[in-house]
């Protein structure tokens, strides 16, 4: 098929094929050859007035964000290309509107880097959570807790992306549906969100590319990792509606909506009733029973009913707790010395990272070290 | 990221790290890991580009820690080379050097229509284009995509891209009477 001119001029990436097609519609009419080089002339004489007029790159960044940075942010520099671009700065709006564009358009990437760092330090970050235990406990171990450190957040960050057994999908598609069978199944959404579903749940994806809007119906049970995006993520279920920004946490939707979260901060209403609306916050449990328009709140330290997800979640759980739960789980005598026991653990693990793994994050997270003793069991000490 | 960590705590590595020490300086790039990542993801997508920038806004929060005065601004800072980052990533995507050397110099476009294509006055064909196509025509050059730009500027990809298929369709039928006049005139008064 013969290529058109909006073909050509859409491209966002050129390919080979794209350039022999090029080739061949030249070929056959020169005048568009010629018309097509002027097009592109013009196109970078546009780029070289812009050059000529407008602060560099750099410059507008600063200028964007003049209101959000202090003069000591700046290097010396920063400062005089910012003085320089600020008496500058009218002649380049006057004679290409688009700068203003430009500078909105920085304006809300700043904006999105308020959101990831605001989910990253105050809330989302905390997988694992440090207790009262410092630093400087942990710096008196040298250079080889910097290897340790370095190996656990290696296994955090891989946590929600390494399936056990179970089956694992992703999908490119904005609008999708997935059922599950009698095994769990875990999906990856083309915005990054993973999503774990229980066996016999059903997730509908409408995403919607233009709006950038994420929405998904679910009707079963699902834990949901969340990437933050510019717009929220919301889960529909049945009588409820939760919105995200960038969280973990786990829906049940049967019998009401049931959602626990883990990490991150998510609304929750009832459908129809956004007034009603209820934040939740790191351990927080949100219950939207059936024919309900209010939300119940309470806490809860360990996720419950999400054995099927193979992922053990600690909310300010002391280590003798979590010794005693990991101890179960992976059967296999773990203690911890005096110290430690009272310290509050924050964390949520994929239990198929096995024993050795899951101690190693937790020691290095609280500046301790673990010890294999000759009969397979360990032992946690400061 | 392997640890929680509040801005103090963040502050003080900052203060550490500018010491000299590299214990600090390691746990403070690997806590701005997870926010690098998550600001360019949310911008671009996930892409392998991704991993470049994170590396490349890390880089810049190490090489110029020393320049932080106050250790507790470190997310203004951070943000200024994230976004420095992400502009020069926008010049890179598509420059016209890359994309269109094959048509510059495809075989099948004669020295002569090249030479009349590119030398043909240009700043007229700027200024005769509407309002509206240059403003779209400088944010691709840019680096920006037909779609972001029609977030920008509150339109559709749909409607962006006829713009600029009109803006071209007028300047090619300038261009065919202008040949037409070239031709119809004798060799030497070309």
């Amino acid at each position: 098929m013969p290529i058109t001119i909006e073909h050509i001029l859409s491209l966002d990436e050129w390919t080979e094929a794209d350039r022999q097609a090029v080739r061949e519609a030249v070929a056959a009419d020169p005048q568009l050859g010629v018309a097509l080089v002027r097009w592109f002339a013009m196109a970078e004489q546009s780029s070289r007035q812009w050059d000529a007029t407008v602060p560099s790159r750099m410059a507008l960044v600063l200028l964007a964000c003049r209101d959000r940075l202090h003069t000591d942010d700046l290097s010396s520099e920063e400062r005089v290309l910012l003085e320089a671009a600020t008496v500058d700065l009218d002649a380049a709006l006057a004679a290409h509107p688009a700068v203003e564009d430009v500078l909105a358009r920085i304006r809300s990437e700043a904006d999105a880097f308020d959101q990831a760092w605001n989910q990253s330090f105050s809330e989302a970050k905390s997988r694992v959570d440090r207790g009262p235990l410092s630093r400087d406990r942990a710096s008196r171990t040298g250079p080889l807790r910097l290897v340790r450190l370095a190996v656990a957040a290696a296994a955090v960050i891989a946590v929600f992306f390494v399936g056990r057994g179970f089956l694992s999908s992703t999908t490119d598609a904005p609008f999708a549906t997935f059922a599950t069978g009698p095994a769990a199944q875990v999906v990856e959404l083309t915005d990054g969100t993973v999503a774990r579903l229980a066996p016999e749940t059903s997730l509908d994806v409408l995403f919607d590319a233009e709006t950038e809007q994420r929405l998904v119906r679910i009707d079963g049970e699902a834990f949901f990792d969340v990437t933050p995006g510019p717009r929220p993520f919301k889960v529909e279920s049945g009588n409820a509606l939760t919105t995200v920004l960038g969280t973990a946490f786990g829906l049940r939707a049967t019998d009401g909506t049931d959602v626990q979260l883990v990490s991150g901060r998510v609304s929750l209403a009832a459908i129809g009733h956004p007034d009603e609306a209820v934040i939740l916050t790191p351990g927080d449990r949100g219950f939207v029973p059936e024919g309900s328009t209010e939300p119940v709140v309470r806490s809860f330290d360990s996720l419950e009913g999400f054995d099927w997800t193979g992922l053990l979640v600690f909310r300010n759980t002391p280590m003798a707790e979590v010794a005693e739960r990991l101890s179960k789980e992976f059967e296999v005598v773990i203690s911890v010395s005096e110290e430690l026991k009272e310290a509050p653990l924050t964390g949520t693990f994929e239990s198929d990272r096995g024993s050795e793994i899951i101690l190693d994050i937790i020691a290095a997270a609280l500046g301790a070290t673990v010890t294999k003793n000759e009969d397979g069991s360990f032992h946690l000490s400061v | 990221m392997a640890e929680s960590v509040d801005t103090e705590q963040l502050s003080a590595w900052v203060g550490q790290a500018k010491q000299g020490d590299e214990l600090a300086m390691s746990r403070l790039l690997t806590a701005l890991e997870s926010p690098m990542r998550a600001f360019f993801i949310s911008r671009i997508g996930r892409r392998p580009d991704v991993d470049d920038l994170v590396q490349n806004a890390l880089l810049r929060v190490h090489r110029g820690l020393q320049d932080l005065k106050d250790d507790t601004r470190l997310k203004a800072f951070a943000m200024k080379g994230a976004l420095y980052e992400l502009q020069d990533f926008y010049r890179g995507r598509y420059t016209p050097k890359e994309s269109l050397f094959d048509i510059h110099q495809a075989p099948e476009i004669s020295d002569e229509m090249h030479a009349v294509g590119a030398n043909l006055d240009v700043e007229r064909a700027l200024s005769a284009l509407s309002d509206k196509a240059r403003r779209i025509i400088e944010l691709r050059e840019y680096g920006y995509k037909y779609e972001e730009i029609a977030e920008m500027i509150g339109s559709t990809e749909a409607a962006i891209k006829m713009q600029v298929k009109r803006a071209f369709d007028r300047m090619r039928d300038a261009l065919g009477l202008f040949l037409l006049w070239m031709s119809s005139l004798p060799l030497m008064e070309r």
